[in-house]
């Protein structure tokens, strides 16, 4: 009985529901969204766990917050900015705990107000698999836009929506975020053993090593 | 093909189009500036051909990976935020997701909190001001050893109220950071989903300088910073970076329970103490490769010396 009532809520129901703080609303979102909600956190922020950790957070923000929502806009996209924002604000506290290095081991003084040019940067993160690592080259509004246009597959006009700037910038964004990730591409397409889940420093210098 | 100086500024034009290419979305002017000048670059064209097969690696990439959580997870989380109610302001670093039904627990939990800070703070200040020297039944690795082995301290609330007979006391890592006149890092996050709760002072004299207690559901894991020096690890003696990434971590059995001990270069010891089903060599494999976890500085609020 509990599966046939929660196949057959809609999505309206199931967010009014939500706004009327029944539980079962929360299931029927969960269940439709969590895919897309899990992978784009786990792609901007490149951590299982923080992923898993902001998903819930997520849906318990949607469980709380439903009566904000307004219906201005498609509950998805909606959704994906709680996702870009808290994946976006949970980065940028991961990085404010000392996870960025300069290459001698120090800490930038201004830190995390300081960003060093990406040739000295020895990222640090938890290398689910090569995509991260390669998504680790780009800042993090770039990596946004990377994954919800890449990965979930948004148009720039969703994406625009999503983070509520100009649908230029989204192309400008991407267009930079795509070329940028091309050069990374482009060094270590090719080269055995390379793997994309080192820096682009030493990507670099393997690269200077294997020609020596 | 065109000529060098007008075919380099067409590419430097075409650049940007290039790199959208791939969406289908370019107006049908773009569209068409972009396809006259790729009838006539090969230079572009093999610019082109790597940008669409990076979309389609990214796009394969993104199709492998871990499965999103289940119903059941969110739902153990839902149950943990409605047992815990903390509110947010009272803890170092954690967010609690804006739980709306936390909102009526605020006002007394903050009290009940601020009333037991005061009482750990009048304790310790009647030690202080007597001796100078906190006296304890028995030294802190074995009250610990002691402790892991009572029933109930898998319970968090144990280990808190453990802390407390230890002399240590609950302060907020911005305070801490005042205090010992450095900046202190603090990770609001371990491996396997540990998230900071509470930061824990101990008295000048200990063992051990400080505690920070993660949580997850109801499993804790606590980090505890070993003084190196007595009288206090706190004197700006020289620049310190008290990390535990990067280096060696083994075991210890400590009774029954199992104790990882990481240390540094030898200037400053800590260990990671866990109960229940964190894997530890999770946290060692981890805490090795990801470099994170305490970190200290000197002169971001104090003086050297």
């Amino acid at each position: 009985m509990e599966v046939f009532r929660r196949n057959h809520l809609n999505e309206n129901q199931a967010i009014r529901d939500c706004q009327e703080g029944r539980i079962q609303g929360l299931r029927v979102l969960f269940d439709r969204y969590k895919d897309r909600v899990f992978r784009t956190c786990l792609r901007i922020l490149g951590d299982r766990h923080a992923a898993e950790d902001t998903t819930h957070e997520i849906f318990l923000r949607v469980f709380s917050k439903a009566s904000s929502f307004n219906g201005r806009s498609a509950f998805s996209t909606w959704l994906y900015r709680l996702a870009v924002n808290h994946s976006l604000n949970a980065l940028q506290k991961e990085r404010t705990w000392g996870k960025l290095r300069l290459q001698d081991g120090s800490i930038p003084d201004d830190y995390p107000a300081s960003t060093p040019p990406p040739d000295q940067i020895l990222v640090e993160t938890d290398r689910l698999d090569m995509l991260t690592g390669f998504l680790a080259a780009l800042s993090a509004e770039y990596r946004a836009v990377i994954v919800l246009r890449e990965i979930e597959g948004l148009r720039y006009r969703e994406i625009a929506e999503v983070l509520e700037i100009p649908e230029g910038t989204v192309m400008s964004r991407l267009s930079r975020a795509r070329l940028e990730l091309k050069k990374v591409w482009a060094m270590g397409k090719g080269q055995p053993g390379i793997n994309f889940a080192v820096s682009p420093v030493q990507m670099k210098e393997r690269k200077v090593q294997n020609e020596e | 093909m065109r000529s060098d100086s007008s075919g380099k500024s067409g590419c430097r034009e075409v650049k940007p189009l290039l790199a959208l290419a791939p969406d289908g979305e370019l107006s049908p002017i773009e569209a068409r500036s972009l396809s006259i000048h790729l009838d006539g670059c090969a230079a572009c064209r093999q610019e082109a051909f790597l940008l669409s097969e990076l979309s389609e690696w990214i796009r394969q990439q993104a199709l492998s990976g871990p499965a999103a959580p289940a119903w059941e997870s969110l739902e153990r989380r839902i149950a943990f935020e409605e047992r815990v109610r903390v509110p947010a302001s009272t803890h170092p670093g954690p967010r609690m997701g804006g739980v709306g039904w936390i909102a009526r627990y605020l006002v007394p939990a903050s009290a009940l909190l601020l009333l037991t800070v005061s009482v750990l703070s009048f304790l310790q200040g009647r030690k202080s001001a007597g001796s100078g020297e906190v006296q304890l039944a028995m030294p802190f690795g074995a009250a610990f050893g002691r402790f892991l082995e009572t029933p109930g301290s898998e319970d968090p609330q144990a280990l808190d109220r453990f802390l407390a007979g230890q002399k240590a006391r609950e302060i907020p890592v911005e305070e801490l950071s005042r205090k010992v006149k450095f900046r202190l890092f603090a990770p609001e996050r371990l491996p396997g989903g540990f998230r900071l709760k509470k930061c824990f002072l101990f008295p000048e004299q200990a063992e051990y300088s400080l505690c920070l207690r993660y949580q997850k559901g109801e499993e804790w894991l606590a980090i505890f910073q070993q003084s190196p020096n007595r009288p206090s690890p706190f004197k700006a003696t020289s620049s310190r970076e008290n990390v535990l990434g990067g280096v060696p971590c083994w075991r210890k059995e400590v009774g029954r329970s199992e104790i990882l001990q990481v240390e540094p270069d030898g200037s400053n010891l800590a260990f990671v103490a866990r109960k229940k089903s964190v894997e530890l060599e999770d946290i060692v494999t981890l805490i090795e490769r990801r470099g994170f976890c305490m970190k200290c500085r000197i002169g971001a609020f104090g003086q050297t010396k």
